[in-house]
């Protein structure tokens, strides 16, 4: 039998599939003794074959599928013990089982979501997609639009579960104050904090002297109906509050 | 196949995918917690302050509708309160209303730009006016005027006997009462990003340093590569973090400390100026007695020795916390921090003439370089936050463990780098080098506006950020603007049109990028437009790819080769000292605007010479072909003596 010297492609998977199934299933038959684990084993190598079809060589793509199988068929083993020892060592590929399973592997290159696959993945078909210099500084630093969409998802996992914690768990809701721009209340609900503004100088008296003084509410009261509070002014000035500044 | 999407997100990535990975994620992880607690304390924060703005509104106006309560209100009346003011020469707008049917007539207003003579009657006010002045209730509601928005406290005007006068409206525009200043501003956001960034590349180079520290050195490569470019890079990092720290907060620490003993704003910037100078000419000059201390007691010795140094330095001048102290021991500071740059220069230049085809001198310049700015991003925000939180003597603590941490990775991975032994050129050597028509022209037209570049990012903008009251670790978020100008965006535009990209384009480019930075930022001086400056002096910094150098020697005489990196570098320094004193005059203004655009004329006529030379004498040769490359290509015409 020849060697495969050709660029695996769409074209040639048939006959690259019809020239080492045969081969492919005796043996991963022989290390696993079970038919559709075989079967398993043996399209898997086809199909991760063909994915990376765009790098390899002529000359490497056999190699590269009998290390697929080789792989497939240790995962297999060291999942799947083999479970019946008394089962025939050889077995060979019948006509229905190896066109059922060609038929699975055209299936799956050929579906959408493979396709998709092979787009997002890194291993464009160079016949396809031209390989730029913007792409190999892509790739050379290690983003892959998979990481992308990682990071993305990430950052919306993230982003919830910090909201959620700082709300239920540090309960920084309750420290946000109901701030409704409209509303309405009482004026005498209002007054004492109204205070604030009003003159607190009392003709004869100081803010300070009253302060020293409580028995000058009379003559406070009097004063509150005095018009005359353009001497009080700075006083008043200096005893408002902050305007608030952002 | 069937697994491919469950593959891709279960199983771990390997190689450069698993570093990009791991920082992507950690970048995304940083800048999101960030974003939302931000978010979430901002918005605690809002509330607050709206709820003080709202009692202050209508706690005034209680106050006022008390005042007039035993008053006659009418026209032409006076308001008996003196009226706040809820922001710099910013007041409220106190109205007084006399009911008139199903309306209000307005018999008083503190708003002067209202002619008095017209008669006013309330309009779009809503049930809300009529409810308050019957119901005797206060309330704050929303009302349009003149197009504007208003946040409006009305109270009733009750007289003695319990009838109502009218209403008082006490108003502010919408726009001042939900307006913040901290928060979620824009600098916040810039301060953000410059967190996450500066957290994703500590992780990054500290990964990076346990991986040196773990691997085993290439026994088949001389010693001095052993490790390969990553001690490199993280020499250059953790050196750059430890220098720039002191030198970021400087500003900020004597214009606060100066205060008490300098009233003069002009005296302060002038102490600024001279520390920031003593400080760069200690660290970039004197190589010859940093080549003396190396020689002396070997590189390794010679940087331990410094960096104990400038830790004693340091520990004085944050224990004094004395300003003209500080200001004094700039000088020995800077030096001996030179030191560490000094010994990184004989460290490429060793490694670079070890024989590995790999470890060209552009190359690794070029790894320390991306170690000198990924550094200078953390350094800003460390030294910013820390500085504003704890002070000065905190931060050269922390600037002192970075040189530490420096030392001690120069003696692990550095086992012997002897000094390369340079040839010195004297200054009127130098000189007579730069007065040369082309290669002279050349030095001064694109290594010149490279240091004053540098003094810019690290003397210009540390200042101007305080003098705009934004915090100093949102000086990293312009380093952050800049590298990603120069080493990704540009590097992009250099690989598609890499045909377009020819030394002379490149040279051009870099003089007319430059400008075009300054100018819009000295036509619109803020911190909104030094983001799209420094965004364009990224792009213009970004075009030499260190390929100069081969360049210059293309112009000169081939027995001057050896002098020509010193001509280089003299010219860098100086750039960058010059630079400090410019910048350092330009901040002595209060609006910087003239001067800035004076800077930059006066900039674009040195950086634009060479171009304008190379066009005209491209039109006496009649148009030579261009010679593409990545870089500054060698020009094809003769070379001249220097």
């Amino acid at each position: 039998m020849e060697m495969w010297n050709q660029k695996l492609n769409r074209e040639n998977i048939e006959q690259f599939y019809d020239m080492y199934a045969s081969f492919a299933y005796k043996a991963a038959y022989k290390s696993l003794r079970d038919t559709t684990r075989a079967e398993m084993c043996v399209v898997e190598s086809f199909i991760d074959t063909y994915h990376k079809r765009a790098k390899l060589d002529e000359e490497n793509v056999i190699y590269f599928f009998s290390d697929a199988l080789q792989l497939h068929i240790n995962e297999m083993a060291a999942k799947y013990p083999i479970a019946n020892e008394s089962a025939a060592v050889q077995k060979s590929l019948d006509e229905y089982t190896a066109s059922t399973m060609k038929q699975e592997i055209l299936e799956k290159i050929d579906s959408p979501k493979f396709r998709i696959a092979e787009f997002v993945s890194a291993t464009p078909d160079n016949r396809i997609r031209r390989r730029t210099p913007i792409m190999e500084f892509m790739q050379n630093s290690g983003i892959t639009i998979i990481l992308l969409i990682k990071l993305i998802a990430l950052a919306i996992l993230i982003a919830v579960t910090t909201y959620f914690a700082g709300t239920t768990l540090f309960h920084g809701a309750d420290y946000v104050l109901n701030n409704s721009m409209k509303g309405s209340r009482k004026l005498e609900e209002n007054i004492v904090s109204a205070l604030d503004y009003l003159p607190v100088t009392i003709k004869g008296y100081k803010a300070d002297d009253l302060e020293k003084s409580p028995d000058t509410t009379s003559e406070s009261q009097n004063s509150e109906s005095d018009p005359s509070t353009s001497e009080t002014a700075e006083t008043t000035k200096d005893t408002e509050p902050s305007a608030t500044r952002g | 196949m069937n697994d491919f999407f469950v593959d891709n997100f279960t199983k771990a990535p390997k190689g450069k995918k698993a570093i990009a990975s791991q920082i992507g994620f950690c970048l995304v992880t940083a800048l999101v917690i960030l974003f939302v607690v931000s978010s979430l304390v901002t918005k605690v924060y809002v509330s607050s302050l709206q709820s003080q703005r709202k009692t202050a509104l209508s706690s005034y106006t209680t106050a006022v509708s008390v005042a007039l309560s035993h008053r006659t209100i009418q026209a032409g009346m006076d308001l008996p309160l003196a009226i706040p003011q809820y922001d710099t020469d910013r007041s409220y707008i106190v109205n007084v209303y006399q009911k008139a049917g199903n309306s209000f007539i307005r018999l008083y207003t503190s708003d002067k730009t209202y002619d008095e003579s017209k008669e006013y009657v309330l309009s779009g006010a809503g049930e809300e006016y009529t409810e308050a002045y019957e119901k005797q209730e206060l309330i704050v509601s929303r009302r349009t005027e003149s197009g504007t928005l208003y946040v409006t406290s009305v109270a009733p005007i009750v007289k003695e006997d319990g009838t109502m006068d009218g209403i008082v409206e006490v108003m502010m525009p919408q726009s001042a009462f939900v307006a913040t200043v901290n928060g979620m501003s824009l600098s916040w956001l810039f301060t953000i990003i410059s967190i996450a960034v500066a957290i994703t590349i500590i992780y990054g180079e500290m990964r990076s340093l346990l991986d040196a520290l773990i691997k085993e050195p290439d026994k088949r490569v001389p010693k001095i590569v052993s490790y390969g470019f990553s001690t490199f890079r993280l020499i250059a990092f953790f050196s750059s973090i430890g220098c720039s720290i002191p030198l970021i907060v400087l500003f900020s620490y004597l214009k606060d400390s100066l205060k008490d003993y300098v009233d003069n704003r002009m005296v302060i910037q002038i102490w600024l100026i001279i520390a920031a100078f003593v400080f760069l000419l200690g660290f970039w000059r004197f190589t010859r007695l940093k080549d003396f201390l190396i020689k002396k007691f070997t590189a390794r010795i010679a940087v331990v020795i410094s960096v104990v140094s400038a830790f004693i330095i340091l520990l004085v001048c944050g224990v004094v916390n004395i300003p003209f102290v500080t200001i004094f021991l700039q000088f020995p500071a800077g030096f001996f921090m030179g030191v560490l740059f000094q010994f990184q220069r004989e460290y490429r230049l060793f490694a670079s003439r070890s024989g590995q085809s790999e470890f060209t001198e552009t190359k690794i310049h070029q790894t320390q370089y991306s170690g000198y700015v990924l550094g200078a991003i953390v350094g800003a925000v460390i030294g910013g936050i820390l500085y504003e939180r704890f002070g000065l003597f905190v931060v050269l603590m922390v600037a002192s463990f970075f040189l530490f941490v420096d030392a001690i990775q120069v003696l692990y991975f550095v086992r012997h780098c002897p000094p390369s032994n340079e040839p010195v050129i004297r200054l009127p050597n130098y000189f007579y080098a730069l007065k040369n028509s082309k290669s002279g022209t050349f030095v001064w037209s694109t290594v010149f506006p490279l240091g004053v570049h540098f003094s810019f990012f690290l003397v210009f903008i540390p200042d101007y950020l305080e003098h705009v009251r934004i915090s100093l670790a949102t000086l990293s978020f312009y380093y952050i603007v800049c590298v990603v100008c120069s080493q990704i965006i540009l590097k992009l535009f250099t690989i598609w049109f890499e045909d377009f990209f020819t030394a002379q384009t490149r040279i051009t480019l870099q003089a007319m990028l430059g400008a075009v930075g300054y100018l819009i930022f000295a036509l619109s001086p803020s911190a909104k437009t030094l983001v799209i400056c420094v965004a364009f002096l990224g792009l213009s910094v970004g075009f030499h790819e260190f390929g100069y150098l081969d360049y210059y020697k293309s112009l000169i005489r081939h027995d001057k080769h050896p002098v020509a990196r010193v001509v280089l570098m003299r010219a860098f320094t100086g750039g960058s000292l010059v630079g400090a004193l410019v910048f350092g005059f330009v901040n002595q203004f209060e609006n910087i605007r003239v001067v800035m655009v004076a800077v930059t004329l006066i900039l674009l006529v040195i950086s634009a010479s060479y171009p304008l030379l190379m066009l005209m004498d491209n039109s006496a040769q009649n148009q030579k072909k261009r010679t593409p490359g990545n870089r500054p290509r060698l020009p094809e015409n003769d070379s001249e003596e220097v």
